[in-house]
């Protein structure tokens, strides 16, 4: 019948017009893996030229990239260690700080941040590990979340 | 008074606990997190003139947070409403299609054509 057929594409409007009108409302609810990303670049910003060999006293430029995909702001923390090769961790490294970053980031949203430093010590085989920790709001403090490492000898 | 970069530091974790209980209630908190990167960088640059910015911009942030709070929440509060009048107003009209919407679709089709003449 020639009504049932009208009636059907009336209906199929109607939901195609509710979809429409609850989307922006399901958008903001919709549950996503919450997870964070760290990644060390190069001296240019890409994934190569890293250092491997350096002098003590060399300024060594790297750039860290850090991406939130948390589903909502964040407050990052990354702790740069320097870890005598050899040292068995598994997490949070108990070695000498050379520097601390932090960085507030948007739901979605990444960064690559320039880091300069340089190595007093002559040391061989180093674990350069970039720890990354995010506030965490319910413990009112910071909790370990990542790390990235780069390994180089100083000489 | 001076205030201290380490003093600083622990300001702004409680302060994103206050960021994120707005994000939460549906505020734009995105202008905050360049102001909170701008906090940061200026407590790493050090000196007593970039800690004191620093300190009068979380006094700032501190105010602008619970005004982003509060438009979040009606912001939610509009949206809430909206959705679901319109809803109601869809689901109706779709009832009404269902039970009445042979008798005006005929209803319809007969008073745009009763003027029609049938010829043979």
């Amino acid at each position: 019948m020639i009504d049932d057929e009208i009636k059907i594409i009336s209906i199929a409007v109607i939901l195609a017009m509710g979809a429409i009108t609850a989307y922006p409302l399901l958008s903001t609810i919709v549950i996503i893996e919450p997870h964070s990303e760290i990644g060390v670049l190069g001296p240019k910003g890409i994934i190569s030229d890293y250092p491997t060999n350096v002098k003590t006293g060399e300024p060594i430029n790297l750039f860290i990239y850090i991406g939130n995909n948390e589903g909502r702001a964040q407050y990052y923390r990354i702790i740069i260690k320097l870890v005598p090769d050899g040292s068995n961790n598994t997490g949070v490294a108990n070695a000498e700080t050379i520097d601390t970053v932090d960085l507030f980031l948007m739901g979605g949203e990444n960064k690559e941040i320039s880091i300069n430093f340089s190595i007093s010590q002559p040391k061989n085989n180093l674990q350069l590990t970039f720890e990354l920790y995010t506030y965490n709001p319910e413990i009112h403090s910071f909790a370990y979340r990542n790390r990235a490492k780069l390994w180089l000898s100083v000489t | 008074m001076a205030v201290s970069s380490d003093e600083l530091v622990l300001q702004l974790g409680p302060l994103y606990e206050e960021l994120n209980r707005a994000e939460k209630s549906g505020g734009n908190v995105a202008p905050i997190v360049v102001e909170l990167n701008q906090c940061v960088t200026l407590i790493k640059l050090g000196g007593e003139e970039n800690l004191r910015k620093a300190s009068n911009l979380i006094a700032l942030i501190r105010n602008k947070i619970s005004l982003i709070q509060e438009a979040g929440i009606s912001q939610t509060t509009y949206l809430y409403q909206k959705t679901g009048i319109t809803l109601l107003i869809l689901t109706v009209l779709g009832f009404i299609i269902l039970i009445y919407g042979s008798r005006i679709y005929w209803t319809l089709w007969y008073r745009t054509k009763r003027n029609w003449v049938v010829e043979s």
